[in-house]
């Protein structure tokens, strides 16, 4: 099948700069647009954009940019259906607390979705530690703990507490750390020799 | 426009469906049959007889029957599975060079590829006396929770049987398809999937001409054979206790066990008993063969079958939460699978969802006519008919992850992500002057690496000398529209591209494949 040349550029062009695109912009929503205005925009765009709508085109190049603005798309719709993951990027757009007749406005600034979870996953980090920087090394060390890299709970629980002297919750969690530490680094084999970063 | 067929590839059976004029039709066989044995029967020649004249070869040459190959298929010799059907099933399963499980007939070795390439051959010689043309191109369905070995597999199968597989297709997808086609809803439908082997569960969005699957949970160890088993276990234990051992050892036995219980099953989703007689079956204690009778009343059945009713929900339940979503949100309920004909799971499903199964839909052709019109829908696109048909937008039904230190698994696609989706790693040296990066590559929810399905691994080769952690590759992790996993690795310093295929762990090369495609071979 041949595509149509207009389709051509559109998808040309939209390939190149959608990263630099929000993602109410990507379902071509105005900002702020509530979540069933999210899911038809959703089903519309993908009408345009999904590859199988160019099923059987023999051209890498413009499959490539299909696929990569699909993708896009489907990230944008994976965080504006989701309720809670919309309120906070809704809130980073500066597009919180505002009426419908002032949808659209944005103050703020587009965040991706990985930042938006790596948020969520640390959220209960708020009551533990309250020093600014001692919440950084927290929310590490929750990720860490999350891969149970026992080697980066340690050391991040210990850098904040270098903030939070006297906070007993670190304080637990490095000694309950540590053990575990050394239960995995006896039986660790190391079998691929390899580290993910 | 040429046409493409829709086949539910099955354990049991299979369907060939075609969409033609603007309908789907199911395409019957010479006996006028609609759904067909997924059974392969070989002779002494090394040609095939398939279908319906198959299955009646079972008595016959038992050791060259081959029937749920589905099961087998795109497995490791030493899983569970395989070693569980090694006792159920009479033909002979040895290890292949890849540790893939084959078939011994008659001293040749059959993959299991071959041996669904067989019906997959079959099925398109159907179509083609049906449509009076020759039909090239097909789109064929697998349970949801198949992961990419099963599917390379399927594919590989597909190609070896002349066809041109357009796309892999979750059965329960499919199903939704057919449900919804050109009804321009928007609305939550759920799929409820009871096969002989595997129970799937799907949500999907329907949104006019769009198909959004939502989330997919299943069991793949809970079907319609597990029920038929707890009926099997209730009756041998009236057996006497000196002639129970016998009995249970006996394939034969067990089989005609088997077959009383798939009979009274079906008496008992209309009548309140069941009278089940087994002929010849037990011997008495002078050697003589006897029969066994016995009773089951619906109440017994029911009573029987509830642990198993009961998991099914528990995977409705996690289909529903990872949707976010309730059962009262459901507009429809499809089922799918001959196992829902029956009334305790149909009873169950209402009293679950609050709403009766939709019931005009059939439930052993619905997948095939799903797959029917996704084919047809790509082959629209392929010809340019300008038609913007439904859009079907999948998920993978389980995570993505690298093996890590420690024999841990690092998620890098969570499981219910829209398919295509990619995902991109560094990977670094953790060693000075290594030269090698080996990574492995699973499929499945937990923490730790071997409780995952391993898919394969690959080695990066010829890196740079250079203290650790210097050299970095990139390694993107795509799953294409058929759920399956394509990687590609990159080395950031020299940009050069290193394309991987994912070498299936059990999976055929493909030269192989090239080998063994029937159009290259005499029959």
């Amino acid at each position: 099948m041949a595509v149509d040349i207009r389709k051509k550029i559109e998808v040309e062009a939209l390939a190149g700069v959608v990263d630099d695109l929000d993602y109410y912009q990507l379902l071509k929503l105005k900002g702020g647009a509530p979540i069933p205005h999210v899911e038809k925009a959703f089903a519309r765009q993908s009408q345009e954009f999904h590859p199988d709508r160019f099923f059987g085109v023999r051209d890498p190049k413009f499959m490539k940019q299909v696929t990569v603005i699909f993708k896009k798309i489907t990230e944008a719709y994976s965080v504006l259906k989701d309720p809670e993951l919309k309120k906070m990027y809704d809130s980073k757009m500066g597009l919180r607390d505002k009426t419908d007749s002032s949808v659209g406005t944005s103050s703020g600034r587009h965040v991706g979705k990985d930042a938006l979870e790596a948020e969520k996953a640390a959220g209960d980090g708020d009551s533990v530690v309250s020093d600014k920087r001692a919440r950084k090394y927290w929310d590490l060390a929750q990720i860490a703990e999350q891969n149970e890299d026992w080697n980066g709970v340690v050391m991040n629980v210990q850098f904040a507490l270098t903030y939070e002297r006297d906070n007993q919750i670190l304080k637990d969690k490095l000694a309950t750390a540590k053990v575990k530490m050394k239960e995995k680094n006896a039986k660790d084999k190391n079998p691929y020799k390899i580290k993910i970063i | 426009m040429p046409y493409a067929i829709g086949i539910d590839l099955g354990t049991s059976n299979s369907v060939v469906s075609v969409y033609r004029d603007g309908a789907p039709l199911v395409i019957a066989d010479d006996e006028g049959s609609r759904t067909h044995p997924s059974v392969v029967s070989i002779g002494h020649g090394r040609a095939a007889v398939v279908g319906t004249k198959a299955a009646r070869q079972m008595a016959y040459n038992p050791l060259g029957t081959v029937y749920s190959a589905k099961r087998l298929i795109g497995r490791t010799v030493d899983s569970d599975e395989v070693q569980k059907a090694q006792q159920l099933v009479p033909y002979d399963i040895v290890a292949g060079p890849h540790n893939d499980p084959r078939i011994r007939i008659h001293d040749r070795i059959y993959t299991l590829q071959e041996m669904s390439a067989h019906i997959l051959r079959y099925l398109k010689q159907l179509a083609e006396s049906y449509l009076e043309e020759e039909v090239r191109h097909a789109v064929i369905t697998v349970p949801a929770y198949f992961n990419d070995n099963q599917r390379q597999a399927t594919r590989d199968s597909g190609t070896i049987a002349g066809l041109e597989v357009l796309r892999i297709v979750n059965e329960p997808t499919a199903a939704a398809l057919a449900y919804g086609l050109g009804q321009a809803k928007n609305e939550y439908v759920v799929v409820y999937d009871l096969g002989g082997g595997t129970f799937d569960v799907s949500v999907l969005h329907i949104m006019g001409d769009v198909f959004e699957v939502v989330s997919t949970a299943g069991d793949t160890f809970l079907g319609g054979d597990d029920f038929d088993q707890a009926m099997v276990d209730y009756l041998m234990a009236q057996i006497p206790a000196s002639a129970q051992a016998a009995v249970k050892r006996s394939p034969s036995a067990r089989l005609k066990f088997k077959r009383a219980a798939e009979k009274a099953k079906m008496l008992l989703s209309s009548k309140d008993e069941a009278i089940v007689h087994v002929e010849a079956v037990v011997r008495d204690d002078r050697g003589f063969e006897k029969d066994f009778e016995s009773n089951l009343s619906r109440v017994q059945y029911n009573q029987l079958v509830f642990p198993l009713v009961k998991r099914t929900f528990e995977v409705c339940d996690e289909a529903l939460n990872a949707a976010r979503l309730s059962p009262s949100d459901i507009a429809a309920v499809v089922l799918v699978g001959g196992m829902t004909r029956s009334l305790i799971i149909q009873e169950a499903v209402e009293s679950y969802f609050g709403r009766a199964p939709e019931l005009g839909v059939n439930p052993d052709e619905v997948v095939a006519v799903g797959a029917a019109i996704q084919a047809s829908n790509l082959m629209g696109a392929i010809e340019g008919t300008g038609t913007a048909g439904s859009l079907l937008i999948d998920v993978t039904p389980q995570s993505l992850g690298v093996g890590t230190v420690g024999g841990f698994c690092e998620r890098l696609i969570e499981r219910n992500t829209a398919i295509p989706v990619g995902e991109t790693k560094t990977f670094t040296t953790s060693v000075d002057d290594q030269t090698e990066v080996r990574i492995e590559v699973y499929q499945g929810e937990s923490r730790m690496a071997v409780d995952n399905e391993k898919l394969g691994e690959f080695v990066l080769e010829g890196l740079r000398p250079a203290p650790r952690g210097d050299v970095r590759i990139v390694v993107s992790f795509d799953i294409d529209a058929n759920g399956i996993v394509n990687v590609l690795a990159e080395d950031e310093e020299s940009g050069r591209d290193a394309s991987i295929r994912l070498e299936a762990s059990t999976g055929l090369t493909d030269d192989e494949v090239e080998d063994l495609k029937f159009d290259n071979l005499d029959f």
